[in-house]
């Protein structure tokens, strides 16, 4: 499936007008992008170095799924919305850029990981799941996000 | 979904995206690494 026509599509968009006119709101919707890119990185941290217990052992580990879960959800459609503002800007310069579309496989991979099977798996009593797959869940979820994060970073330098 | 369907779902994701990412790292560093030979010999 070619992407291109939403790409040139993207490019011509009003979004783009305001994107390339106002580098003003373009910092802001940026600021934001970030702010939902630390977010959603601390949730999944917290949540995920509890699977591991290394983190608030204290406290159960259903409790900070549940409640990292929540937060990670913000985080995603904030990421997600600034994410699509900030591209319109460069929409043909990205869909030839390799990185970006490392960033949107693994993103996507993210997302199906996180709603397809971790969130599912872990509504059941944490105590009723092998280790194995508790840690496994938690270093393929970290290593995921990290793939994201960098692979966006990365954009910048390519 | 059954709670042993979903774990064998989650290990296999899991293998094959822990494999996934280290063949993508690994490309991306021997990227940088051959870059850097090239700038400094």
């Amino acid at each position: 499936m070619d992407l291109y026509p939403f790409f040139d599509w993207l490019d011509t968009s009003l979004l783009a007008d305001i994107s390339k006119a106002y580098g003003g709101v373009f910092a802001v919707v940026q600021m934001l992008h970030l702010l939902g890119i630390s977010m959603l990185g601390g949730m999944v941290l917290v949540g995920d170095l509890r699977l591991l217990n290394i983190v608030m052992k204290d406290i159960p580990s259903e409790v900070v799924i549940e409640n990292t879960h929540k937060w990670f959800n913000v985080a995603l459609v904030m990421i997600v919305i600034s994410g699509i503002f900030m591209s319109s800007a460069v929409a043909l310069k990205l869909y030839y850029n390799t990185m970006f579309w490392a960033k949107m496989t693994s993103l996507t991979a993210g997302v199906v990981f996180v709603y397809a099977v971790r969130r599912p798996l872990l509504k059941f009593d944490h105590a009723s799941i092998k280790p194995i797959t508790l840690r496994m869940i938690a270093i393929t979820s970290i290593s995921i996000w990290f793939t994201v994060a960098a692979s966006g970073r990365w954009i910048g330098f390519s | 979904m059954k709670k042993e369907t979903l774990e064998k779902a989650a290990l296999g994701f899991a293998v094959v995206a822990l494999v996934s990412i280290g063949w993508f790292w690994s490309v991306q560093i021997g990227w940088v690494i051959e870059t850097l030979e090239m700038a400094y010999g």
